[in-house]
């Protein structure tokens, strides 16, 4: 049992380094941070973080949005309730991107 | 036709990119692309573009959902798997999940397809999307 634990602990301390929080992907269903309704991803002069995890820049301040409003559009989302959407009002361009750990061409 | 770009980024520089247009039936979400890569620091960008335009389609509005960033597991490589292997007898049945290693890949249909090296790390990005028509 005592061999268990130690092995553990280097498992713990070769997959994190220490100091190091892990940032893993995540919500990739785009269910957080929830909410009804529409709401645009205005990332006029900068970015928008409104998408938990995710970062959206370009595009419009009306072009990408965050919905579950199976009324307006009568689409259901295509895992769980929420999903992204791109290119409304006639804009193009926009982009969705998320940032997370690897290793260097182990991952 | 919608046209989306998918890459795989270490800051700005780019590791691999998969530009794609699906044309499916309104509002019927289909799996989307298939993005293998390798990273090559301790911080991958994953992103997605739109790149529709006037030119390449009716503007039209377009979803993104269920994206999923995954270790395939190595099979035919297998002098990686033999020290992959080794190593799980090492620790008497401890899994570390991040040591698994890749060289196979899924293609859309679900089949799995050879890849070519190098073969450490592939991560398989599988993307579901869908189209529905504009609104605006």
């Amino acid at each position: 049992m005592k061999k268990l634990f130690l092995l553990a602990a280097l498992c713990l301390i070769v997959s994190t380094p220490r100091g190091m929080a892990a940032t893993l992907f995540s919500n990739g269903s785009f269910e957080l941070p929830g909410g009804g309704g529409t709401q645009y991803l205005d990332s006029t002069g900068g970015t928008s973080t409104w998408v938990t995890g995710w970062v959206h820049a370009g595009g419009t301040n009306v072009s990408e949005f965050y919905t579950n409003e199976q009324a307006g559009f009568g689409i259901i989302a295509g895992d769980g309730e929420l999903y992204v959407g791109f290119g409304a009002s006639g804009g193009s361009g926009g982009s969705l991107s998320q940032t997370f750990d690897t290793q260097s061409g182990v991952t | 036709m919608r046209s989306v770009l998918v890459e795989a980024l270490n800051g700005n520089a780019l590791i691999h990119s998969v530009p794609a247009s699906f044309n499916q039936a309104e509002g019927v979400w289909t799996h989307g692309l298939t993005l293998a890569f390798v990273a090559t620091s301790a911080a991958t960008t994953l992103r997605f573009t739109d790149q529709m335009t006037s030119e390449n389609t009716p503007l039209v509005n377009w979803g993104l959902d269920n994206v999923t960033v995954k270790a395939v597991p190595c099979i035919s490589r297998i002098w990686s798997c033999r020290s992959w292997f080794a190593v799980k007898r090492s620790v008497r049945g401890w899994h570390c999940e991040a040591e698994w290693f890749g060289a196979l890949l899924v293609d859309r249909s679900g089949t799995l397809v050879p890849f070519s090296v190098p073969d450490l790390g592939q991560i398989l990005l599988v993307v579901k999307a869908f189209v529905f028509g504009s609104y605006h």
